[in-house]
């Protein structure tokens, strides 16, 4: 029993970081732009939180820089993909691998193989629902995650209110189904689809803080582990719908908890378990698509 | 904006609402519209008719704010206006229904009426106040005699549903002048009428009304003014009731136009069956049956015409026996060889030309060369290539031998298929399967979107091919086409051939009717299916 | 024709030319001379005899990525798993090399080879299927499975295949009988004269063979592919599995001619698999391009040890620049239809046309 709830709290604690990148990236997908920077925003977040907190001992600033570099590679990401109308996954590989490099250019730079903003204690950050917390079983699941546990899951409604019960989600829906129809109705498709991209920025930031934060304030050069990769997938299997997306991002989350909590029995091997969220993936993404294109007769490929 | 209440500077014609004044539009080095001068008077319904490829379009695009002219000028109720994008041209009260509908599939009929006029929320101004659009959309649809189900995805209705909604998308930002580009050609004749019928009501109730088409018949019927546009110049301005369909015609291609090839049957006894599909079937991505259970026979020396409003089956057919679909039942026979399901190599080996529906898709790719396009279908076979590896001066001259014997005009010959118009790319197509020396020639919209020249070409094309023998299967939404050419017609409706007729013995109405899902009944008279 | 190719050579040197620049702006931030970093990056890995033959050397893998990658491109397919086939086919014949005691040179390295192209095929295949047969997204999945190679093989290397006289986590070494000998006194081996002729075998079926065509007529039109009888799904099949046996290649005989032994920095970082994806798009798919984008990329490489060693700037900076390098060429400087200036003086009329919408 403890080991199922050990099991549960991690799955929802692996779920938080990619469960922002997907609400983040969702967004840019429904305005038709597939952003796989989302990986690198992340990591740029992480870093530049961890890099600042180091320096200046200011929680603050240190989030707010970090969303603040975030923001700057959402703009250069929309600037090359929509208004040069660049290849997108080149620039997102492109991001994806700039932020590393300038990470460990930094690093080296100090002499140092990672950062460890050590004044900082995770545990301030852990939220305690005063009256979930006594209820038996849920109570240590639901309470003791850090903040941005439950700042992702507040974001999965917004998202929604966002997308289906305002001007701007509607609009940014028109502009990635049908760019015919914003452009004959004076739509600006590229300022939406701009701001898409850049509130994955804003989102796959908060996930780097959380990251870098959440247990121990510290930052090595491939800590995101192709979360972001992850969280693409989750928004692929659910078509960018923020609630069905999410539950992928759970089911992921969930995959990596197992792979986590039965190392303990399963010795050297252990290793192996951290494979399983990625064939997780790769079945989900197999069985979506022959579920979705099973009437499909035509031998088109693309 | 009522009508009526603006006043005119003196001088203007009080009723003329939007006139153009040189306007002239050019693509790089093409002129797509030189010069033109247009006048539309206000409550009536102006007809701009001309060929594929005149012009309509791009005019209509730049009164629409969608395109911005090269030089000239527009001018609104005697006013200079000058539209960067089609919102300006809303705001000024200029509406447009495209050919290609502007609709979002996976959204309602009201989310789309209202699309870029959202209604902000009572007390929430950032949320969107569902209820009060759907209010005033059923006002609309009441107001307009509409029959429509406002909580319906777009994706579910059928194309003269979808036209609807254009329409009342248009309606709902209360523009005066509405255009309309080719309303018609996605509907089916009784759908047609029913349109008409609708587009002199919106006249009543003051609309101004422009409509762009290439069907005289129609425009003929319903309009008060016609204005003809070839290659890109406003060659005519004519009173309706003071002109004539031949008049219009002649005045559009610019000589006296055969409106049907020659084509003289000749009956054999020794024909040999070519094509036998039996009970053939797929469905759409959907699942439902987009080809029903459609059977039929082609003999050697014969069309076999296949008609029907597009959208009910005969893409897909086309598609199956041209290897581009999988067909979930029936069979498929060719001179007594089956072959169903066969991949398009397999089919162009044993005989089969394929001019498909799809130019710049499934035709030619636009991006390779003339040389790479002429042989494609061929490129494994001698004297194009020996072991896989290619014979370029084989190649040049073959391409070369294509262009002089079917008269393609390129400008050069090392460029791409991207250069060549319309009609010559199509000839490109017909001269390469042709030259494949096929026995069966399926051809799919042989000549949708080209010139008057070149479609006089391609029929002689087929109707030779066809007295030297081979067997044809011609699908074609142009009803003129396929009583001229077919020695066999058939109709789909709904994925199912409803009806043969035969040409010489058929009427339009006939024919119309069958189109349209009605059959002819000994007893009842007219069955629906 | 020319005119065409003129400008595919700018919009891959101007790229080049902008990520230089940054990269000299970050150094002269840092206090550096950046003409004396380039020079000492440049200098000796092409102009020294010595230099060139190594930078040569390390181009021989980096080549077969890149071709793994262009081939993919070409037909519109991305194989971002390029890197995952490759350590793989590296580790797999670093094993043959190890395991397997052929006393036949030859024979022993013909085999090691073999082994190395088969795992990249092997591995390669089931994003290939999935693509081919249920259209899953080739990229995303090739993408994710180089995260489960990359784990597999660090388990294997420190587990069950473990060096254990190793102070680190490392196979055990080829035997001799495996290894690409030096030519000479130069650092070139004969692994770089097979790079170079599968290099040319692939010119050849580019430029003149169906192969060619089919790839070019699949990446631009599919339907038109298929529609001629080009059979796009076997195609597909087959492009990806040639691709995985261009990188297994390319990871073997990193084995064999450089490394020896399988470590958790076998293929370095970023990894050559992602080098060749740079390599690919600078030189824009084709394979001359992809040559000489190796060639460069691989004294870039090189240079950044000199860099390291003969200035204080940490060799990050040329990964950096890669980055920037990659992120430049995602767009086109000039446009195939007009120059940079007179596209940029055309912008304001351009504004508004919309493709298709003129007759």
């Amino acid at each position: 029993m403890a080991l199922l709830n050990r099991i549960l709290y991690d799955a929802i604690y692996h779920t938080t970081p990619i469960l922002l990148c997907v609400i983040g990236g969702l967004f840019a997908y429904k305005a038709g732009v597939l952003n796989i920077a989302l990986e690198g925003m992340m990591l740029a977040g992480s870093f530049v939180a961890v890099l600042v907190a180091v320096n200046s001992q200011s929680v603050w600033l240190a989030y707010l820089s970090a969303i603040a570099v975030s923001l700057i590679l959402g703009l250069v990401f929309s600037y090359m993909s929509v208004n040069r109308k660049g290849n997108v996954i080149i620039i997102g590989l492109a991001i994806n691998m700039i932020v590393p490099a300038v990470a460990g250019f930094v690093l080296q730079s100090m002499g140092v193989p990672n950062l460890t903003a050590k004044w900082i204690n995770p545990v301030i950050f852990r939220v305690h629902l005063p009256v979930v917390e006594r209820i038996p079983v849920l109570g240590s699941l639901l309470s003791g995650h850090p903040i941005g546990t439950y700042i992702s899951f507040l974001v999965i409604f917004l998202a929604y209110v966002l997308l289906y019960k305002t001007k701007f989600g509607i609009y940014t829906r028109v502009v990635g189904e049908s760019p015919e129809t914003a452009k004959s109705l004076g739509i600006k498709s590229n300022y939406y689809a701009t701001l898409a991209i850049l509130i994955g920025s804003l989102l796959c930031a908060v996930a780097g803080v959380n990251l870098a934060y959440e247990r121990l304030g510290i930052f090595t050069n491939n800590m995101t582990a192709g979360r972001g990769f992850i969280a693409i997938a989750a928004i692929y299997c659910g078509k960018g719908e923020p609630l069905k997306s999410s539950l992928y991002a759970f089911i992921f989350g969930l995959a990596r908890a197992l792979a986590v909590n039965l190392s303990i029995y399963a010795g050297n091997v252990a290793a192996l378990f951290d494979i399983i969220p990625y064939f997780v993936m790769i079945a989900i993404l197999a069985v979506n698509a022959g579920y979705s294109n099973r009437n499909l007769r035509m031998r088109t490929y693309w | 904006m009522p009508s009526g209440t603006a006043s005119f500077p003196p001088g203007v014609d009080m009723e003329t609402i939007l006139s153009t004044k040189a306007l002239t539009k050019k693509f790089g080095g093409f002129t797509a519209n030189d010069q033109i001068f247009l006048t539309v008077h206000e409550g009536q319904i102006k007809a701009i008719v001309g060929e594929n490829g005149a012009g309509k379009t791009t005019l209509m695009n730049m009164l629409y704010g969608e395109l911005q002219p090269t030089s000239g000028e527009i001018f609104l109720r005697g006013e200079k206006v000058e539209f960067s994008s089609p919102r300006d041209a809303i705001t000024k009260g200029i509406g447009m229904v495209h050919q290609h509908f502007m609709l979002v599939p996976s959204m309602t009929v009201y989310e789309n009426i209202v699309l870029g006029a959202e209604i902000p929320g009572e007390h929430l101004k950032f949320l969107i106040d569902r209820k009060e659009e759907k209010r005033r959309c059923q006002s609309l649809t009441e107001k307009y005699g509409y029959d429509l189900d406002l909580n319906e995805k777009i994706s579910e209705l059928s194309i003269g549903e979808q036209q609807k909604v254009e329409i009342l998308k248009m309606l709902y930002r209360d523009v005066d002048i509405l255009i309309l580009d080719e309303p018609t050609s996605v509907l089916t004749p009784q759908e047609v009428d029913e349109f008409l019928k609708q587009l002199v009501d919106l006249k009543a109730k003051g609309k101004t009304i422009i409509l762009i088409s290439h069907k005289l018949r129609e425009i003929m019927g319903v309009s008060d003014e016609i204005t003809v546009i070839k290659r890109g110049k406003t060659i005519g301005n004519v009173k309706t009731e003071e002109t004539s369909e031949p008049a219009l015609a002649q005045m559009m291609v610019g000589r006296k136009v055969l409106l049907t090839v020659q084509n003289q049957y000749k009956p054999t006894d020794n024909k040999r069956v070519m094509l036998q599909v039996k009970n053939l079937q797929t469905n759409d991505r959907l699942g439902k049956l987009a080809v029903d259970h459609v059977s039929f026979t082609i003999h050697s020396g014969e069309v076999f015409g296949i008609v029907g409003v597009d959208g009910n089956g005969q893409t897909e057919l086309v598609k199956i026996l041209s290897g581009m679909m999988e067909a979930t039942g029936g069979t498929v026979e060719y001179n007594g060889q089956e072959i169903t399901n066969c991949l398009s190599d397999q089919l162009r080996k044993s005989g089969i030309g394929i001019i498909p529906e799809d130019r710049y898709g499934e035709g030619l790719c636009q991006e390779m060369s003339l040389c790479q396009n002429a042989i494609a279908g061929a490129v494994t076979s001698k004297p194009f290539s020996r072991h896989a590896v290619f014979n370029r001066k084989q190649i040049n001259e073959y391409c070369q031998h294509l262009i002089d014997a079917y008269q393609i005009h390129i400008a050069d010959f090392n460029g791409n298929v991207s250069q060549l118009s319309g009609g010559n790319a199509q000839k490109l197509i017909v001269a390469r399967e042709m030259e494949g020396e096929p026995r069966l020639l399926i051809a799919c919209q042989p000549t949708r979107g080209v010139d008057i020249g070149a479609i006089e070409f391609i029929h002689r094309q087929i109707i030779d091919f066809r007295d030297r023998g081979g067997a044809v299967l011609l699908v074609s939404s142009e009803l003129n086409e396929i009583l001229s050419l077919s020695d066999r017609i058939g109709v789909m409706y709904k994925g199912k051939i409803i009806g043969e007729v035969d040409p010489r013995t058929t009427t339009e109405t006939e024919i119309g009717l069958l189109m349209a899902g009605m059959v002819p009944d000994l007893e009842n008279g007219i069955r629906s299916i | 024709m020319k005119r065409i190719k003129w400008k595919n050579l700018a919009n891959s040197v101007l790229p080049v030319f902008f990520a230089l620049l940054i990269g000299a702006v970050i150094m002269l931030a840092m206090g550096h001379n950046p003409l004396n970093a380039y020079r000492i990056m440049f200098e000796r890995p092409l102009f020294t005899l010595r230099g060139l033959t190594n930078t040569l050397h390390i181009a021989g893998p980096l080549l077969l990525a890149g071709l793994a990658i262009a081939v993919t491109f070409r037909s519109n397919l991305y194989n971002m798993g390029v890197e995952g086939q490759l350590i793989f086919g590296g580790f797999l014949a670093g094993l043959a090399g190890a395991y397997l005691h052929i006393p036949n040179p030859f024979l022993h390295k013909f085999v090691c080879l073999v082994v190395g192209i088969i795992a990249g095929m092997m591995f390669v295949l089931i994003p290939a299927i999935l693509r081919a047969f249920l259209r899953v997204d080739e990229m995303v999945v090739t993408l994710t499975l180089n995260y489960v190679m990359m784990t597999v093989l660090e388990y294997l290397s420190s587990g069950p295949f473990r060096n254990q006289g190793a102070g680190y986590v490392s196979t055990n070494t080829i035997d001799k009988t495996a290894m690409f000998n030096r030519i000479g006194k130069t650092r070139l081996t004969p692994f770089f004269i097979i790079a170079f002729l599968v290099f040319l075998l692939f010119f050849f079926m580019h430029k003149r063979m169906v192969f060619g065509y089919r790839g070019e007529a699949v990446g631009k039109n599919p339907e038109f592919a298929e529609a001629t009888g080009l059979r796009v799904r076997r195609h597909i099949v087959q492009v990806m599995i040639i691709s995985g046996a261009l990188a297994g290649l390319a990871g073997a005989g990193h084995m064999m001619s450089h490394e020896f032994n399988y470590t958790l920095s076998f293929s370095g970082t970023p990894g050559i698999g992602w080098d060749g994806m740079l390599i690919s798009l600078l030189g824009g798919h084709s394979p001359a391009g992809v040559l000489i984008a190796a060639v460069f990329y691989s004294a870039l490489k090189t240079g950044s040890d000199n860099i390291n060693m003969y200035t204080g700037i940490p060799k990050e900076i040329v990964a950096i620049i890669q980055g920037l390098i990659v992120l430049f060429l995602s767009i086109r400087f000039i446009n195939d239809r007009f120059g940079l200036t007179k596209r940029w003086r055309n912008k304001r009329n351009m504004k508004g046309t919309v493709h298709g919408t003129f007759e």
